[in-house]
């Protein structure tokens, strides 16, 4: 009760603080002075929109609302014009009107009345409907969706590396626009090298030229990295993503900009021993937190290898029509796994993809990196499921 | 009785001059609730765009009396976050707790970099707590919802909602116990 009654104080005082109300703090209890001290520190770090995503939005979502404004203004105009026709047809006198009125019912009866529709037929088995034809003119057009003026795309010399060996990528900076010259502020871009994580293994640094890209016009540049992460060690084999993480750029549709691709070329570097293809059907269960998860299958291609889990977590219902299972907390089953292959270091699997079924839920991880092909043992651990932390672990002989 | 947004009627502004209002308006809070939620500058702002796209497109839709504009933009947001966390999950790319992404203010470097460490322990922390409690943490101080509508959002009791909150906050002030 106490609790509910700090804690709905402490709400009314953040909405206070968040409206920019200067809030006294003398009443409170040392717990919500603490609280609020704490939700202040929360309030300073707030991030803010940048002015030129703002801008760059705004001028998007007007560009649509416009195209979407002329649309119906084309139908208006259409159905103006037949009105505005009939009536200027129709003389403005109030006599000439009824006679022209009584003329047109009388032109219509007749019509009606030689086409057969009010004349009885026997029943006979009904016409088959025509095929529908297309309307005249063509197909709809459909307004063109909005893009930014610059394309980032990035290609490897080839997909696989084997330790050691230079990677090297071709970036290509394309204005894809028809009309909006561009100008790059810091060519070439910096690139990053992620992790299959997603975490920073090595970057190089931007330049500062200035180069300018007419419409269709391309930039390219390539960019060597020797497999070393920052601190001059070689990375462990697995996928690896090359991308720069932010081209800014100026253009006049556009203002100032700036875009980032992290992930827009993928390689893999293989172990040096080869790799193991090997299909594992297995039947492990392993509880924890109340939960028990299955590990059914381990597939390990050239391509790196696959985990195929399933699990039914107490109360779990699926929703009707599909969809994640129900009740709440589970509006995202996040599960969060990691490996080990032979003891060696743990790597990060990320989270599974899910596939809600009526009897549970599907947890699989894919892409991970490549087992080696002497390796003996992974080890295979669930960290979390949903809200519920683990461990569950699994240890696979690869032998 | 049923009610809709300027946009369709009512008020005497053409709708570029209605929208820009409400964009104005809701933009921060949205773009806030989203960076909170997946703790990445890049990825908040193509969320961000996807879900005033989506409420322009289901404008027409939305009416008043189920609730006001913020709170819808919210929903709108809420389902972006999930379908993305699916699709990243599917792809396996960027955890919360990996995409910690620091913006820059106007201070000096040494300020910069206390700075820096403080937010990254912050998201930290945050990426620890529930999904439940890093959704009104994100409601509260990233769109600055009320309780109210946090528990009309998330399906939630107002007094829950404020009990949730209230916890999340004391767990977060204790395991950051060098905030003094």
């Amino acid at each position: 009760m106490n609790e509910k009654h700090n804690a709905e104080e402490f709400s009314e005082i953040v909405d206070r603080m968040l409206a920019g109300e200067k809030v006294e703090l003398d009443t409170l209890s040392e717990e919500q002075k603490s609280a609020v001290s704490f939700a202040h520190k929360l309030m300073e770090y707030r991030t803010h929109v940048s002015p030129s995503f703002q801008a760059q939005l705004k001028a998007k979502l007007l560009s649509k609302l416009s195209q979407e404004e002329t649309k119906v203004k084309v139908t208006e105009v259409r159905r103006n014009w037949f009105w505005g026709t009939l009536s200027r047809l129709v003389p403005p006198q109030p006599v000439w009107r009824v006679v022209t009125v009584f003329l047109f019912v009388v032109l219509a009866g007749s019509a009606i009345w030689a086409s057969g529709i009010l004349t009885e037929t026997p029943l006979s088995a009904p016409a088959p409907v025509p095929a529908p034809t297309p309307p005249p003119g063509g197909p709809h057009p459909t307004p063109a969706p909005f893009r930014p003026s610059l394309a980032v795309g990035g290609t490897p010399v080839k997909s696989t590396y084997l330790p050691g060996e230079t990677v090297t990528v071709e970036f290509v900076l394309t204005n894809v626009s028809s009309d909006d010259p561009i100008t790059l502020k810091n060519f070439p871009p910096g690139i990053v090298v992620s992790d299959a994580s997603f975490e920073k293994v090595w970057s190089s640094p931007a330049g500062s030229a200035e180069r300018g890209l007419k419409p269709g016009e391309v930039a390219k540049y390539s960019l060597n990295w020797d497999q070393r992460d920052a601190s001059g060690t070689q990375v462990a084999p697995g996928f690896y993503y090359l991308g720069p993480e932010e081209v800014q750029f100026e253009s006049k549709l556009m203002g100032k900009a700036r875009i980032g691709s992290v992930g827009v070329a993928r390689v893999l570097v293989v172990p040096a021993q080869g790799v193991m293809e090997k299909l594992l059907e297995l039947d492990q269960s392993v509880t924890a937190a109340g939960i028990t998860i299955t590990l059914q299958r381990v597939e390990s291609t050239a391509s790196g290898f696959k985990i195929l889990a399933f699990s039914t977590p107490p109360g779990y219902e699926i929703a009707k029509g599909g969809g994640p299972p129900l009740p709440p907390p589970a509006f995202m089953v996040d599960a969060v796994a990691q490996y080990q292959i032979n003891g060696g270091p743990v790597r990060k699997a990320g989270s599974s993809g899910n596939r809600f079924l009526e009897n549970g839920i599907e947890l699989i991880w894919e892409s991970l990196g490549p087992i080696p092909s002497d390796a003996k043992m992974l080890t295979f651990t669930i960290t979390k499921l949903g809200e519920q932390t683990g461990p569950w672990e699994f240890k696979i002989p690869l032998e | 009785m049923e009610s809709r947004p300027g946009l369709r009627s009512g008020e005497k502004q053409s709708p570029s001059e209605v929208f820009a209002k409400h964009y104005e308006d809701n933009l921060p809070k949205v773009y806030r609730y989203i960076r909170y939620r997946v703790g990445n500058t890049t990825v908040a702002e193509d969320l961000t765009s996807a879900v005033f796209e989506k409420a322009l497109d289901k404008f027409g839709s939305y009416r008043t009396d189920k609730g006001a504009l913020s709170t819808w933009l919210i929903s709108i947001a809420r389902n972006t976050v999930v379908d993305h966390y699916r699709a990243a999950a599917r792809r396996r790319t960027v955890p919360l707790e990996e995409a910690i992404e620091v913006p820059s203010q106007d201070a000096s470097p040494e300020e910069e970099a206390v700075r820096q460490e403080e937010i990254q322990k912050l998201q930290g922390y945050l990426a620890k707590l529930s999904q439940r409690e890093q959704e009104i943490i994100s409601m509260k101080f990233g769109a600055e919802l009320h309780n109210r509508e946090i528990a009309k959002v998330t399906g939630l009791s107002e007094s829950n909602v404020g009990v949730t909150l209230y916890r999340a906050i004391l767990k977060l002030r204790s395991e950051f116990g060098v905030l003094k």
